[in-house]
């Protein structure tokens, strides 16, 4: 081991490992892992742009039945036709109530599906307490 | 941390903005091509890109990270980063050293953290005197190498870009967007601190060397 007496040798020394490092070769699976990754985000930014145009097309159908409905809340009289029916080309309310009526004293099977409903229901009950009253993990 | 996008010194010094004749700036010309193209989000004009930068990327990558998978790893983040930033790639100063800039930050960002999480750091020093005959020249030129990593990020950066071949004291002025005159000083500093944490790290015992 040699002494450096001084802080200049010591630069000096410093200096030389430094300038003396040599480059190394990049590793030869380099550039095929960027491409891959570039290939990744390539995908997943046409991804989030369709993801993008999707939601952009959601929002706009949502926006658009929201305000159409505000719009058909605000110059309908609603309340006009729930209780006094209306004439003319606006007594859908009157129209779907006698429907709904004659449906059900007129529709011959109404018992039966009346019956299965309430066997379903049952069968759907029956079913469901033993597994509410197991023991919870 | 450097500003990614920020404008270069002068344009005249990028190799972009110039107006090449036809032989002698060829490979810039296809250079701004292929910029251009990665600008539109072509991945395979990238992809030349990467393979005609990936050595110095990676050796600056190494030089910060001094480990080879680690360099590697930092090399492919500072590629996809620059492909994900190139819209703001403006053509001030050349593409490479914008790509240079965006390497050097994503090292020192990855630097950063892990000397945050304690990741870093040398490996315990053994002061030299007391296991003379097993440490020889090349370890300990390995651990002066390391002591770079242990600086401020700037002094870092500086003396890393000033030893790699290639890169000339302009164009590292340019990539840190100084002047060429605080980056003198900066060096200067730079190495004056390096020398501290050397005497501190390596030779706490003297000024031992083999």
């Amino acid at each position: 081991m040699a002494k450096i007496p001084h802080e200049d040798e010591l630069d000096a020394f410093i200096e030389s490992v430094l300038r003396d490092e040599k480059l190394i070769p990049a590793p030869i699976t380099l550039h095929s892992k960027v491409v891959k990754r570039l290939k990744l985000h390539e995908l997943r930014e046409r991804e989030r742009m369709r993801f993008r145009y999707l939601m952009t097309g959601f929002v706009i159908t949502v926006l658009t039945i929201v305000f159409g409905v505000i719009f058909s809340v605000a110059f309908y009289k609603w309340s006009v036709v729930f209780w006094y029916g209306s004439d003319a080309s606006r007594g859908y309310w009157d129209y779907y109530q006698t429907i709904l009526q004659t449906f059900w004293t007129r529709y011959q099977g109404s018992y039966s599906f009346l019956i299965s409903l309430a066997v379903g229901i049952s069968t759907l009950v029956l079913l469901l307490v033993p597994w509410a009253k197991s023991p919870k993990a | 941390m450097f500003k990614l996008f920020s404008s270069a010194s002068s344009p005249s010094q990028g190799a972009i903005a110039v107006y090449p004749t036809a032989t002698e700036n060829q490979p810039e010309c296809t250079e701004l091509e292929l910029v251009r193209r990665s600008r539109k989000g072509d991945t395979e004009a990238y992809a030349e890109l990467v393979r005609k930068y990936q050595q110095v990327v990676f050796n600056i990558a190494y030089r910060f990270m001094r480990d080879v998978s680690l360099a590697e790893d930092m090399a492919q983040e500072a590629f996809i980063k620059a492909f994900k930033h190139i819209k703001g790639f403006r053509g001030d100063c050349s593409f490479s050293t914008w790509l240079y800039r965006v390497t050097c930050s994503v090292c020192l960002t990855e630097l950063s953290r892990r000397k945050k999480r304690c990741e870093v750091g040398l490996q315990p020093n053994t002061p030299v005197g007391s296991v003379e005959s097993k440490v020889n020249e090349y370890e300990i030129a390995e651990k002066i190498r390391e002591c770079v990593t242990r600086l401020s990020d700037r002094y870092a950066t500086v003396l890393t870009l000033y030893y790699l071949n290639g890169i000339s004291y302009e164009e590292i002025a340019e990539i840190m967007d100084i002047p060429v005159g605080t980056l003198k000083t900066w060096m200067f500093r730079a190495r004056k601190q390096l020398r501290k944490v050397v005497e501190k790290e390596i030779f706490p015992n003297g000024k031992d060397t083999p």
